[in-house]
């Protein structure tokens, strides 16, 4: 357990590096239809090596793998809770461009206001720690939870691709969504600025 | 394709650079102020060419200097040690061909790498260490827009003696007073000063 000095702090949630201990409850979760749905990838049945092994891959953070996030509760309890993971992906230096990748993997959580906390998290990372200039993202069009919670750190819909994904039988459009620098340090209220960054 | 300065190309190392390359690094009076020490082999030249030839990335970009109007090779130059994060690079930059020293080929080549640095790799801030006591690189680096930051007292021991060093860059911001507007797609093709 990381100490909770460490880590990246939002108003609700603790962002920490992955370990390869957390792959057992990664497996359980993406393994489980009602969360591959908003995800695009079939509900393969992950077992523990399979997850593992893609653990692995995400425990190496820096510009060339881009920098992986497990995402923890921190109001639920004395404990911080897994409740997520979250990818920022680092494409471009010369554009600065970052794309985003999240799930609240536990359903329980979902609709509580963590996905978004953790999108505001993210984006002041990479816009202050990593000097990005946009970061862009890309949602389930039938996500509607997820895209309002973009929308309210500031994301704009710049475009649909049409039936892009395939779930379940039909296709689906796919949202894409971006954000600029300039827009998150305008639009953004001085109070979640204080709030951060440092306790909990 | 090359980057063309005034009177320079920067072109990409090639396997045929090495051997004048080789002359380069071995002549005293071309790396008595780089801190190069050690005689090099062609073998070791040829390994050094090499791999300048496959940098051509963000991280680091080797370029061969050549004149333009003869395209005679006439040293390298460079950006390295390129932070991804703080959009930071370091210059290295040699005119290896004595007889087309005090022509304005290093400050020309000098110029268009740092063109290439900030408007085509986006890049903040190039930074560089030169000899306190190579008076004629000094005001070429100044020349070019690079403010002194710092003497690094002592740090070479070349020529019998302790060297300074001192550390010169150029920020984004100097580069924009100086340099002006970007050139608008389609008419960026010059590095040349404008």
């Amino acid at each position: 357990m990381l100490p909770p000095e460490s880590g990246l702090y939002g108003e609700r949630v603790r962002l920490r590096p992955q370990e390869l201990e957390d792959a057992a409850q990664f497996a359980e979760w993406f393994s489980n239809p009602d969360l591959m749905q908003w995800l695009a990838v079939p509900p393969f049945q992950m077992s523990l090596a399979a997850e593992e092994a893609h653990v692995r891959s995400k425990l190496t953070n820096d510009w060339e793998h881009g920098v992986n996030f497990a995402i923890e509760a921190t109001d639920v309890g004395d404990e911080p809770v897994l409740i997520g993971n979250a990818e920022l992906r680092l494409i471009s230096p010369v554009a600065r461009l970052g794309d985003l990748g999240i799930a609240i993997g536990n359903p329980e959580y979902w609709s509580r206001g963590y996905g978004e906390d953790v999108v505001r998290t993210i984006c002041r990372y990479g816009f202050e720690d990593l000097d990005l200039h946009r970061i862009g993202l890309t949602a389930a069009g039938h996500n509607a939870r997820a895209t309002r919670a973009y929308k309210k750190v500031g994301f704009v819909v710049e475009g649909s691709m049409r039936e892009s994904r395939y779930v379940s039988g039909r296709y689906y459009d796919t949202t894409v969504m971006g954000l600029l620098r300039s827009e998150f340090e305008s639009g953004e209220p001085q109070q979640g600025r204080a709030g951060s960054g440092g306790g909990a | 394709m090359a980057l063309s300065g005034e009177q320079i190309r920067l072109r990409a190392v090639e396997r045929s650079d090495a051997r004048r390359a080789w002359e380069f690094i071995n002549d005293r009076d071309v790396v008595e102020h780089l801190a190069i020490r050690y005689p090099a082999s062609m073998t070791s030249e040829e390994e050094w060419v090499e791999r300048a030839s496959a940098a051509n990335s963000y991280g680091e970009s080797q370029f061969a200097i050549e004149i333009a109007e003869s395209g005679e090779y006439i040293g390298n130059c460079g950006l390295h040690q390129v932070s991804f994060e703080d959009r930071s690079a370091e210059v290295g930059i040699v005119i290896g061909a004595k007889e087309h020293w005090g022509k304005g080929y290093g400050t020309d080549a000098l110029c268009t790498l740092v063109f290439f640095g900030f408007r085509d790799l986006n890049l903040r801030r190039i930074a560089l260490d030169v000899d306190a006591n190579h008076p004629g690189a000094i005001k070429s680096y100044e020349r070019v827009g690079f403010q002194h930051e710092g003497r690094r007292r002592a740090e070479h021991w070349l020529r019998g003696q302790a060297i300074d060093f001192l550390s010169m860059s150029i920020l984004r911001a100097d580069f924009d007073e100086r340099y002006g507007a970007y050139a608008e797609p389609g008419e960026g093709v010059s590095h040349a000063p404008a």
